[in-house]
């Protein structure tokens, strides 16, 4: 008897349970206002990344959401290709996916994307709109499926200060310490020029290397490593790779020559000191560029964000110290504080308006006062004497390029001639094929794609605009002092981004195994290449439904 | 027979949440994927039946070949020294000394580290240049290699740091140490068994069905490891620590090769029936178990 009760009473608070779950459960945190088709957007920043990217949506939801009546969700999430992609087989997909441009062909060539052309022409997102190389990345057999948000180049970085301290080799060598490598013979000198031994327990370690190639979570760069030497890696059309050009055997084996200069024990040695296996450490502050091991890098845009963050003297290296000073100063400042108080800290400072651009807006009555102050310019507003607001920004990129202990110049190639290059690379934002609300999708694409939304996004994420043309106040208030050298190099007819290949991600493994095997000196160049020929062509065909046999003739090269 | 079918009844509720979803998530997923492995399927587009071109295609794939070898390798590195260690422990915690409770703690918490704090932490001991593990090698003026960045070190610098997990198989050992009657070994002793006799005599026959549940699991984990690979190398350097489960994992998710994928999480399955078959099939020569 009391066993039933009991059994009873169980499946009674099961049931309860349940329905109280349902009835009183989580609910979304902001609801759509009423009459508003309710769109999702999903993307991969995180963190603060993500926080800059809600204030898109929430400018889009109060403006032209409003007008138009569409609500957007927002939601953040990591491995978002995946995600999307079981969405969209299951007929759940978001209307619009922030991806990599790595997804486009691979999702393009599944249907999983629906066509923009029509959408874009009618907002004005047209070729001539963006940057060449760009565009064509979203582009699939001539179909768009992408439009670019924030995008990358690749530059090479330099710090001024360890050419410094190697004057003397580099004066040696022919070479001029105040300037970057612009061929990459010269690359190869300056590198060994910078590169330090020291001796401990009897062995000689690398202890500052000027340059090494394939640094570890920089993928993205490494598999291009080639495009430095004018390969194409895949032909046009997609249906075949070219692993085996001459092109590819030059570059790789100019990898393999930093493990047979600097010995491969030392080399792996070294780079496993500012690495934990493939996890890079380069948005921490054990990069090598920050902590000086490593004088040169090929770096994105964002590198100045680390900087900034991780190691700010090296944005400071050449600054009067009054200014530095002024700099740790402003934090002391306090709204109500006075006029004069202010002054004892900051100095008299002077008008805004003195030769500067865009002041920001002061009240009738008010007073502004400007003062420069580390690599910033500060500005404070006094009403009746008291401090009201103060706010900041960037100094002149100029004048911020002077003080730092570090430069970025384009990456020399190994092509006489050929200048400019850059392994270019984006985020996008697609829209899946079976999104329910295309119109309403593209409406919020349309909007973040603006010149102002999307330049402000690409600088707070510290990347570079898609657009063709960038606006004065975009170069003024990007974080990197060196935006107008990626920029260029994005602009360049040498901009170059992924290969046409549906399969890229495979293909690009192979790469990595490619870079590594001749680090490591397993086997003659040649056999690596022809290796991983053979695989990736196989591969290729079965993606794109050839006979396997199909391009397997490999190119002979010198050995 | 009607209070039987009614019970019979209650109990199926009781577990329907679990069996449906067993069913659905497990089992017929099972089946399914047997099915695609036949195919040539993205997930997105309609699967193409293509028989066993799938499995054809791993014979001829030297990636697949390299992985299982190298899933191997690990295997045989990590699952004696893994049984070994974990008995050598469970029999050392099992005697009286001073603090066995904190010493039992201690050998116990790291399992209770989440697998990605872990992969962090021994990425960090093995640093060549920075890492804990080379510092005191130099210290008895032993060049520490670079654990992580050079193929043939990098196997057993996983296998090394597998060892950090074995607590839960001190555990159960201990748990099985318990049961081991007292009389057996005072009856050793009295037909002068030493320490190690009474260890070869008494001990490890009588924890031999334990041995055997650690064996089979340890079997099942070391022939799928993939979480702690996939963070602390990714399979590198040039593919030295890629495992089966790793190149299942991208063909699916990266490559989006979902039949290839299928075909190679069957050849997996079979491989783990396989040895775990083996296993079963020599137990009966050294699986003691009491009252039998």
């Amino acid at each position: 008897m009391v066993r039933r009760l009991l059994s009873k009473a169980l499946i009674a608070v099961m049931i309860a349970s349940a329905v109280a779950m349902l009835a009183f459960g989580p609910r979304p945190k902001m609801s759509a206002p009423q009459g508003r088709v309710r769109i999702q957007y999903w993307d991969k920043w995180t963190g603060l990344e993500a926080e800059q990217a809600q204030e898109i949506v929430d400018a889009f939801n109060k403006t032209v959401g409003k007008e138009k009546g569409i609500w957007v969700d927002f939601t953040s999430m990591s491995q978002i290709d995946r995600k999307t992609l079981i969405a969209t087989a299951a007929g759940v997909p978001p209307d619009v996916a922030g991806l990599w441009d790595v997804q486009v062909l691979q999702f393009a060539a599944m249907g999983a994307l629906e066509p923009l052309d029509s959408y874009a022409r009618e907002y004005g997102l047209t070729r001539d709109h963006y940057k060449r190389v760009f565009y064509d990345g979203c582009e699939y057999h001539g179909t768009l499926y992408g439009i670019p948000s924030t995008v990358y180049s690749t530059a090479l970085i330099w710090n001024k200060e360890l050419f410094r301290q190697k004057a003397a080799q580099l004066q040696a060598a022919g070479l001029d310490p105040n300037r970057a490598p612009r061929t990459l013979e010269e690359l190869d000198k300056y590198a060994a020029a910078i590169d330090t031994w020291v001796t401990r327990d009897g062995r000689k370690h690398l202890a500052v290397a000027g340059y090494i190639p394939l640094l570890p979570d920089m993928a993205n760069v490494n598999n291009l490593t080639a495009y430095w030497f004018n390969a194409q890696i895949a032909n046009a059309d997609g249906t075949k790779v070219l692993l085996t050009e001459p092109e590819m055997f030059a570059a790789y084996n100019w990898v393999r020559g930093f493990s047979e200069r600097l010995g491969k024990p030392a080399l792996a040695e070294f780079r496993s000191g500012f690495s934990s296996g493939d996890t890079g450490l380069f948005d921490t502050p054990q990069n090598p560029f920050l902590v000086g091991w490593i004088a040169m890098e090929p770096q994105g845009a964002w590198v100045s964000a680390f900087i900034e963050k991780y190691k700010p003297s090296m944005d400071r290296a050449h600054l009067p110290p009054d200014q530095l000073q002024r700099e740790k100063d402003f934090d002391k400042i306090e709204l109500g504080m006075g006029l004069e108080e202010v002054q004892q800290l900051l100095g008299p400072g002077d008008s805004p308006s003195g030769g500067y651009t865009v002041p920001p807006q002061v009240a009738s009555g008010a007073r502004m006062l400007r003062w420069p102050a580390g690599v910033k310019e500060i500005y404070v507003t006094f009403v009746d004497g008291k401090v009201s607001a103060k706010q900041w920004k960037w100094l002149p990129a100029k004048m911020r390029q002077q003080y730092c202990q570090w430069g970025a110049a384009p990456f020399p190639s190994g092509v006489p001639g050929l200048e400019n290059v850059t392994a270019a690379g984006m985020d996008v934002w697609v829209i899946p094929s079976t999104s329910q609300h295309k119109n309403e999708a593209m409406e919020f694409i349309a909007f973040a794609s603006r010149q102002d939304q999307i330049e402000k996004l690409s600088s707070d994420h510290c990347n570079l605009s898609p657009l063709a043309v960038e606006s004065p106040e975009y170069f003024q208030n990007h974080p990197n002092p060196y935006v107008d050298v990626f920029e260029a190099l994005a602009a360049s007819p040498n901009a170059r981004g992924l290969p046409q290949l549906i399969d890229w991600p495979q293909i690009a493994d192979e790469l990595k195994q490619v870079g590594e095997r001749s680090y490591l000196l397993e086997g003659t160049t040649a056999q690596i290449l022809s290796d991983a020929q053979r695989r990736c062509q196989r591969e290729l065909n079965k993606a794109i439904n050839l006979p396997a046999d199909t391009n397997l003739d490999l190119h002979e090269m010198a050995q | 027979m009607n209070s039987e079918i009614r019970q019979f009844g209650k109990g199926m509720a009781f577990i329907s949440p679990w069996l449906i979803g067993f069913v659905v998530f497990t089992f017929l997923p099972v089946v399914v994927s047997f099915y695609f492995s036949l195919c040539k399927f993205d997930l997105l587009q309609r699967s193409h039946f293509i028989g066993a071109r799938n499995y054809l295609d791993l014979l001829h794939d030297r990636v697949f070949w390299q992985a299982t070898s190298n899933t191997f390798y690990y295997t045989a590195m990590v699952l004696p020294a893994g049984l070994l260690v974990s008995l050598g422990l469970a029999l050392l915690l099992n005697v009286e000394i001073p603090g066995r409770a904190i010493w039992r703690t201690v050998i116990f918490m790291p399992s209770l580290v989440p697998i990605v704090s872990s992969a962090m932490i021994w990425m960090w001991l093995l640093n060549p240049r920075l890492g804990l593990l080379n510092v005191l090698l130099l210290k008895m003026h032993i060049p520490g290699p670079p654990w992580l960045t050079d193929p043939r070190w990098a196997m057993p610098a996983l296998a090394l740091m597998s060892l950090w997990g074995v607590g839960n198989a001190v555990v159960i050992y201990l748990a099985g140490l318990q049961d081991v009657p007292l009389e057996l070994y005072e009856a050793a002793e009295l037909d002068g068994a030493g320490v190690l006799g009474r260890i070869w005599h008494v001990t490890l026959p009588m924890l031999s069905p334990v041995i055997f549940f650690n064996l089979i699991m340890a079997i099942i984990g070391t022939l799928q490891v993939f979480d702690i690979p996939y963070i602390m190398t990714n399979g590198g350097p040039a593919r030295s620590t890629y495992f089966l489960s790793m190149y299942l994992y991208d063909n699916a998710f990266v490559y989006l090769q979902m039949g290839y994928a299928g075909a190679m999480a069957w050849i997996m399955l079979l491989i783990v029936l396989a040895l775990t078959g083996l296993a079963f099939w020599t137990s009966r020569r050294w699986v003691h178990y009491q009252g039998r």
